[in-house]
């Protein structure tokens, strides 16, 4: 335990790189609007990454005419931007690996090869099927960038690359690699609009995370990397932070929801500052999952409560910015989370006015600079029970 | 890094689930020759929820009723940790939805089929039965999954946090996933397809009644050209060369294109070095290493190969068996299980 975030790179609604990702966030601005990539008739706004497929193609210099899953384009977006970042050359004999996760897999792709073939022996084409499964966009990514180490994609539902992180640092602490990339990408697609949409949990407008007039969450499409390595990078070299714990659980309470009482969300705040050797009073900052979804926020801040007493520290949720990105969110957040710590700033929930009665907590809503961020606390719940948190810490 | 399995189950196109027998009874025919459907239980048995047991697709029924019946014979360990693998998860429930979303024109759906689509389901499930609050993950990246959860399940055991996880491969056929296998002509020389699910409750302690012992796995990309380099280095880092593998299990589909780094490396092994095959009893998918896996535990255990195996060569006093997995000629795994002394 104890890696080293030496790289990150992001793609999302507010930005196509960490730095336009850093400006909004500080600028207090959104990504959040309308959703025109596709049509469906759900009239809901969403965190939509502005460039068309083709568009990420030119900027990526692949070929138009060759057929990738908007997962894997987005990927190689931030896994490019990392890599670089972290000026890491795939060609120095490195064993370096990709760490990857997603909820959606190549489902932008396959969903309308499924109308297509619907009632038809031929229909559809095949091109649009073969990304169908979560593992493609991860081939497809360490093909493009030359990443020829170990290969690995994880999906825990909304949890799905803070667990791609966990794993990447138990990689490098039994010697498996020298360099891990991991984080995880969802692109927006029907299915998932239909999805949250059936639980009845989309916000009509943008999400509250925390307020006690949520009405839902926002999705988002993103693509979230971190490049870890085992060793403290030598003096001079770029280091944003160190992830210096984590814990995985399953609150074991329902398929979709997270228990009233937060046991599972406890389970693993408190597990990952105990792995980090670290006291709930010394955590500066909290990017909490905070999807805005009546459940998700009353459950986590009890946990919060619980494990923080009255003292809980300053915390906000992101996702008023970039939606729920879902597989994505925890690669994305452990990206801000890092530039929490390295830039030393707390990015805003900007739109919280009303605190849950019971819980009586309220988010950040101003950004704070020179706010002595050293030890920083990101959470990721989702389906199935499945929580993870992380904290990272200064060097 | 080691472990032992404490106890394993299979539900798989074989007679395999709750059975004393290790593929004495192998069904050779089947309803479709390109199509190997798994033999399932009564899940009656299994799952004893009738509410529950009803609301679970089929993949579920298999990999829970797998993982829950790997966790009874376990000799009373309970696992703290959960890790399922899968390739294409809950299929039939994805394919579902997305029906509604079409028919219904993406108005009043039934979440239901949406909740069960993602795939982190079974492990969610067993969980919940279980009622075990902890670690719990799930792998899907194709033939790289079971992997991953067992590469995972040993080093939790090697760190500590563990003393036995519960690893489990799963996935299923659905007849859309047929029909487009048929026309990518992904079985064109015989090829099966196949579903099935094995869990394994792995252990850090040694213990009289394991089934084997697993010394270590590997996966590479079916690109790498000297596959003997590959598996050179691989038995070197358990402290061993071929000369000590008492038996290969590989893991063919049947088509050629497919199985042409296994084949390339096979046609390179000692001619007296005793073979055996396992593809052709479980069909191919994703996470169809972890029957590969389940046959070598029951070869180490019982001591014989069985004819339905396909063996070549005499292997009496099996103590290690390697066992190379290739899924679509892309990606590659060896596992190193021996025998518990």
């Amino acid at each position: 335990m104890g890696s080293y975030v030496v790289g990150i790179g992001v793609i999302s609604a507010i930005g196509n790189n960490v730095e336009e990702n850093f400006d909004s966030l500080v600028s207090k601005r959104t990504g959040i609007g309308a959703l025109t990539h596709f049509s469906t008739s759900h009239d809901v706004p969403v965190g939509q990454i502005d460039l068309t497929n083709d568009e990420l193609k030119e900027m990526l210099g692949l070929p138009k005419a060759k057929t990738y899953s908007r997962t894997a384009l987005l990927g190689m977006v931030a896994v490019k931007e990392a890599l670089r970042d972290a000026g890491i050359d795939v060609h120095a004999g490195l064993r370096i690996g990709l760490i990857s996760s997603t909820s959606a897999g190549g489902m932008d792709l396959s969903e309308n090869f499924y109308v297509e073939m619907k009632g038809k022996k031929d229909g559809g084409r095949l091109r649009n099927v073969v990304s169908h499964d979560c593992g493609d966009s991860t081939e497809q990514i360490a093909s493009a960038l030359g990443i020829n180490g170990f290969l690995s994609t994880i999906s825990t539902a909304c949890s799905s690359s803070a667990n791609a992180l966990m794993l990447a640092d138990r990689l490098l602490n039994h010697d498996q690699l020298d360099v891990v990339v991991a984080g995880g990408i969802d692109p927006l697609c029907k299915f998932t609009i239909n999805g949250f949409s059936s639980l009845m949990i989309l916000d009509k407008e943008l999400c509250r995370p925390f307020d006690a007039t949520r009405a839902g969450l926002n999705l988002g499409e993103a693509a979230g990397f971190v490049v870890l390595q085992r060793n403290k990078p030598a003096d001079g070299k770029k280091c944003y932070c160190r992830l210096a714990g984590y814990a995985n659980a399953n609150d074991a309470f329902h398929q979709t929801a997270t228990s009233p009482d937060g046991d599972g969300p406890l389970l693993a705040m408190s597990g990952a500052l105990k792995k980090a050797g670290i006291r709930p009073e010394e955590v500066d900052y909290v990017n909490v999952h905070g999807t805005g979804t009546g459940n998700n926020d009353q459950s986590e801040g009890t946990a919060m409560k619980r494990l923080f007493g009255e003292n809980v520290p300053r915390f906000s949720s992101t996702k008023v910015y970039t939606g729920h990105t879902l597989g994505a969110a925890g690669g994305i957040e452990a990206v801000y989370s890092a530039l929490a710590i390295s830039r030393d700033v707390i990015f805003p929930t900007f739109n919280f006015k009303n605190p849950i009665e019971e819980l009586a907590m309220k988010p950040e809503t101003e950004v704070i600079r020179n706010a002595g961020i050293k030890v920083v606390m990101s959470n990721s719940f989702g389906f199935g029970g499945n929580v993870s948190s992380l904290v990272f810490s200064a060097e | 890094m080691k472990c032992y399995i404490r106890n394993m189950s299979a539900i798989s196109p074989q007679p395999t689930f709750a059975t004393d027998s290790f593929l004495t009874d192998v069904v050779e025919t089947v309803v479709d020759a390109n199509c190997l459907k798994a033999v399932e239980p009564d899940y009656k048995e299994c799952i004893k929820e009738a509410g529950l047991r009803r609301r679970m697709s089929h993949v579920i029924k298999m990999g829970v009723a797998s993982a829950l019946n790997c966790v009874e014979g376990a000799q009373g360990a309970m696992p703290d940790a959960i890790i399922t693998a899968t390739g294409l998860g809950c299929l039939a429930d994805t394919e579902k939805f997305l029906q509604s979303i079409v028919e219904n024109d993406e108005k009043l759906l039934n979440p239901t089929s949406f909740i069960q689509s993602t795939f982190n389901t079974i492990g969610g499930q067993i969980a919940l039965i279980l009622k075990r609050q902890c670690y719990n993950f799930t792998y899907v990246h194709r033939g790289f999954s079971f992997e991953s959860a067992v590469l995972d399940a040993m080093m939790q055991l090697e760190e500590g946090d563990a003393s036995n996880v519960l690893v489990g491969g799963i996935d299923e056929v659905t007849d859309t996933e047929y029909r487009v296998m048929e026309r990518m002509g992904f079985w064109r020389s015989g090829a099966k397809m196949g579903e099935g699910a094995q869990f394994f409750m792995l252990s850090s302690t040694v213990s009289s009644q394991d089934v084997a012992q697993i010394s270590g796995l590997c996966t590479f990309l079916a690109d790498t050209s000297d596959y003997s380099q590959k598996v050179q280095s691989f038995l070197a880092s358990c402290g061993m060369t071929l000369a000590d593998v008492d038996l290969v299990l590989s893991g063919e589909c049947g088509d050629a294109k497919m199985d042409a780094s296994l084949l390339s490396w096979k046609a390179s092994i000692p001619a007296n070095m005793p073979t055996a095959t396992f593809k052709h009893l479980c069909g191919e998918y994703q996470t169809a290493s972890s029957f590969g896996v389940w046959c070598a535990a029951n070869i180490l255990k019982n001591q014989m190969v069985p004819s339905a195996l396909r063996p070549v060569g005499k292997s009496d006093n099996v103590r290690r068996i390697l066992v190379f997995n290739s899924y679509r000629n892309k990606n590659c795994s060896l596992f190193l299980l021996e025998k518990v002394e």
